[in-house]
């Protein structure tokens, strides 16, 4: 343990005099006081504080992740290349120590610079919440009178400097809508004309068609299909809105009025279905199922894009449910709201505790990245290494366009190279975590809670049931494992250390 | 100088070899060839050899920074490779290999850190190392700005922060001026002298005759010849008279005897100064005049190097304090035990006060370990600024050496 301080020390001096460090914190000061002082957003004060969030905290992370690859590599393959290690290796210091203290220094001097960022961030923004906004400056010159509620105030409150839950709608139960609509069509066709009709209209040979009727199992394979197709029917059906209908989407599990008084925040994003309308004309109406409801409250919004509006906590019941019904006042268009297309989002915790846990995302990340330019450094020269960790760097950040771009296409048989594309993305994702998945950024500049669950996801490692993306191997299972980037930190710092123990420090001289 | 005291092999190879291969694992150069060596404890071996002979390569399978492609090596019964034999090793490589951000200080304090030395301790030790090479007043000043001959100084103090039982030293003097080198190679004595085991390896011949006790010769990877001085460089054949210097007369009369014994005269002629006692009896007379103090010269060892009798009752008293502290590494002994100091004597002071110039003084015997008083000072030190060495002295004097 001694000799791991010893190296992390000497490490954390070493790193802290080198004159990357400096222009570093040159960088960051100036990107910091730049984007606090100079950028104001959409003109209000949440927007000047929620793009000030946004940039700085992405630049401080972008930075510190680009500082930690330079920094690692150049350390650990400058003590092979200018024979530091020659000293270093013949001291009573075993390898593992060597690279584990290399890394905790990289890393401690990292977590003090995010630490120092983060907390310049908090201060600038707290500057920024007592800043006035319009309303309350025409106030204060006597231009108008103070009016209530003055929305821009509102949204600072309770959209930045909150940390809030984001619930789904229930879903729908689409087996029972699904049995209810089998009975309902057995009792008017009957289960054999069903079939039969199913069966003729798939298989145009007639005498083919004959035989299938008359075997049992082709039978059963025929009622599955109808069944199949009913099913997706049904989902479909499910988020789609057609033109003069409602949809009702039921929340569960919110906090009730008497447990939390703070505003709830309706986002949503409506897509038109089959049509290229850009803008949407609906109306919202958010029911209390135990209480007061207010008239709907008609929108027209830009279609797929994200909206929210803020409502009252009267209208969550005492058992935390609260119903919201979507009216489409369009004329012919269907709209489609995918399942996480209408979120509640609800005040669970402070701005502080989830900056803090912003803090821990951003800082897993560097850690990971360290831990992989110890790897590549023990055995590769500095260009190549910071080359390769780069690579790693960009394809994570990229990681769900890269998903996206490759994904197998639903209807067709997808060509060999669509194929090849796929797999070979989904093998890389093995090993390179998607930095994408969550982002500390966005979380923050939305004022969404950050859940421990979130933090042991990117740490450590998750069991959770497979989505629709899953490979097959999951979903044989009923099982999706997902590492988080602690565990392939220790992976990397692992192999690195396996590598760099059987490597020889010296070479022909 | 004795060769060894007890036949305990501290270092030993069996038919080591070492193959460099290129990235297709062609074969590129056999650096080692089947190289057998026992070092034994408390013997100074010189590994000599031209440029490429393998003597590097060697030193470094030695000490686990290579691994042998054949063959087997052993340090103190055990793996180079094991932190428990390196916490017995000093290493000085070729070039002072030491992070140039770092001063002195820092530079020892990590290392000592590296060695599970308590924070009193490795105060203490640095405090003495730093004193022993002459870096005292260079201690806060970062080690890129050193002078190659500062690098090597500091290197030697890294290099013996552990009291180490085997002291590895690639081209110790290499990069040195003269007095610089003679200085090291008092140290290297004194060192030898307090029971440690010393590999040197060296293309400078005159610096392995002054200080080995054995050598072995390498070239092209293989170890042409082994022994010990002695026995290397013993010219049984011949006789050498040194006498008073004598005129024509005498000569011819000592001809003439020699001939009737039938025997040949091969050469009469007046013994010629090396040059490097020439050098150094300049700079002593220099320093003399210019009435500068030697107060940090190298060579004058750290406390916690020497042996137990010169202990004053105050360091073992601070030694007693210190030991609770002292992790299980830091304090395990030797398994060779240390030198009896009757078997060999520590180097006489004769060295020092020949580079003094005291002639008369080095004529005198050499007292016994046990009488030896502490290190006589020429001169009460009171103000720090002039706590130099010699080395220091005559690089500012001229301000030659090179950056």
């Amino acid at each position: 343990m001694r000799n791991i301080w010893a190296v992390t020390r000497q490490t954390f001096i070493q790193c802290a005099r080198t004159r990357i460090i400096v222009v570093f914190c040159l960088l960051l000061a100036i990107c910091i006081l730049g984007t606090g002082f100079k950028m104001t957003g959409d003109g209000t004060l949440k927007g000047r504080i929620q793009t000030f969030l946004s940039y700085s905290t992405s630049l401080t992370q972008l930075l510190l992740c680009l500082v930690t690859i330079f920094l690692t590599t150049s350390i650990i393959t400058s003590d092979i290349r200018h024979k530091y290690i020659f000293t270093v290796a013949s001291k009573p210091l075993a390898r593992w120590q060597y690279v584990l203290g290399r890394w905790c220094g990289v890393v401690g001097l990292m977590g003090l610079l995010l630490i120092i960022a983060l907390g310049s961030i908090y201060l600038l923004s707290q500057h920024l919440r007592k800043q006035p906004t319009r309303i309350e400056r025409e106030a204060e010159s006597g231009l108008t009178q103070p009016k209530k509620p003055d929305l821009d105030r509102l949204g600072v409150e309770n959209e930045i400097f909150t940390a809030r839950d984001t619930h789904l709608p229930e879903p729908p139960d689409i087996e029972k809508v699904l049995r209810k609509k089998i009975k309902q069509l057995i009792e008017e066709r009957g289960k054999d004309n069903l079939i039969r009709d199913h069966i003729n209209k798939t298989v145009p040979d007639k005498a083919q068609a004959e035989k299938m009727l008359s075997h049992p199992d082709t039978r059963q394979q025929a009622f599955d299909q109808i069944e199949s197709a009913l099913r997706e029917q049904i989902i479909e059906d499910a988020h789609l809105v057609r033109p003069g209908k409602a949809i009702v989407l039921t929340f569960t599990g919110l906090k009730p009025a008497s447990a939390d008084e703070s505003l709830l925040q309706i986002r949503y994003k409506l897509n038109p279905f089959k049509s290229g309308k850009t803008t949407l004309a609906g109306a919202w109406q958010v029911v209390n199922p135990d209480g007061p409801t207010d008239p709907p409250m008609s929108r027209s919004e830009s279609a797929k894009t994200t909206s929210s509006f803020m409502i009252a906590p009267r209208f969550v019941s005492e058992e935390g449910r609260l119903t919201v019904f979507y009216f489409n006042l369009q004329p012919e268009t269907i709209v489609k709201i995918q399942p996480r297309d209408v979120v509640v989002l609800q005040r669970v915790g402070g701005f502080e505790s989830n900056f803090a846990r912003a803090g821990l995302l951003i800082l897993i990340r560097l850690m990971f990245l360290a831990a992989v330019s110890v790897l590549f450094g023990v055995f590769l020269s500095f260009p190549i290494t910071s080359l390769a960790v780069m690579m790693i760097f960009t394809v994570g950040t990229i990681s769900a366009f890269l998903h996206d771009a490759t994904r197998l296409p639903r209807q067709g048989e997808p060509s060999a190279f669509e194929y090849f594309s796929h797999y070979l993305v989904k093998g890389i994702f093995i090993a390179v975590p998607t930095f994408s998945r969550t982002s500390a950024s966005d979380l923050l500049v939305d004022g969404e809670y950050i859940a421990p669950k979130t933090l042991i996801r990117e740490y450590l490692v998750t069991f959770q049931q497979p989505g629709t993306d899953s490979g097959r191997f999951w979903k044989t299972i009923n099982l999706e494992i997902q590492t988080g980037m602690g565990l392939r930190t220790l992976l990397a710092l692992a192999v690195g250390w396996l590598i760099f123990r059987r490597r020889e420090l010296a070479g022909i001289s | 100088m004795p060769a060894n005291r007890n036949n305990d092999d501290v270092v030993r190879t069996v038919a080591l070899t070492k193959i460099f291969r290129d990235f297709w694992l062609r074969e590129k150069v056999a650096a080692v060839q089947s190289l057998d060596l026992n070092i034994r404890s408390g013997e100074v071996y010189g590994l000599l050899g031209p440029n490429g002979s393998g003597k590097s390569t060697t030193l470094k399978m030695i000490l686990g920074l290579l691994y042998p492609t054949r063959g087997r090596v052993t340090v103190f019964g055990a793996s180079p490779s094991d932190v428990r034999t390196k916490a017995r090793i000093g290493f000085l490589p070729e070039e002072s290999y030491l992070y140039p951000f770092l001063n002195a200080n820092e530079t020892l304090d990590y290392y000592g850190r590296l060695f599970g030395q308590p924070r009193r301790e490795r105060k203490r030790r640095i405090g003495m190392l730093l004193d022993m090479v002459g870096l005292t007043g260079s201690a806060y000043r970062r080690i890129g700005e050193y002078s190659k001959g500062m690098q090597r100084r500091i290197g030697m103090a890294q290099a013996l922060i552990n009291d180490p039982d085997l002291l590895i030293l690639d081209e110790p003097t290499s990069g040195m001026d003269p007095l610089a080198a003679r200085q090291f190679k008092d140290l290297i004595k004194e060192l030898s002298g307090r029971g440690k085991t010393l590999i040197l390896s060296s293309h400078l011949l005159a610096d392995t005759e002054d200080v080995c006790d054995r050598v072995g010769i390498l070239f092209a990877g293989e170890l042409r010849s082994e022994g010990t001085l002695e026995d290397l460089l013993n010219r049984a054949s011949l006789t050498q008279i040194v006498t008073e210097r004598l005129d024509d007369t005498t000569r011819d009369a000592v001809r003439r005897v020699l001939n009737q014994a039938d025997k040949q005269v091969i050469s009469i002629e007046s013994p010629k100064d090396k040059l490097e006692a020439l050098f150094l009896r300049i700079v002593r007379q220099a320093q003399v005049r210019h009435q500068t103090v030697d107060s940090v010269r190298t060579g004058e060892l750290a406390e916690f190097l020497r042996a137990s009798p010169q202990k004053t009752g105050r360091m073992v008293i601070e030694e007693l304090l210190a030991k609770p502290e002292t992790p299980a590494t830091a304090t395990e002994k030797p398994v060779v035990p240390p030198p009896s100091p009757t078997i060999r004597p520590k180097p006489d002071s004769g060295v020092i006060a020949e580079l003094m110039g005291e002639a008369e003084e080095a004529k005198s015997p050499a007292p016994q370990p046990e009488e030896t008083p502490p290190p006589p000072k020429i001169e009460q030190r009171t103000d720090k600024s002039v706590n130099r060495s010699v080395i220091d002295e005559l690089i500012r004097g001229d301000g030659s050496e090179d950056r």
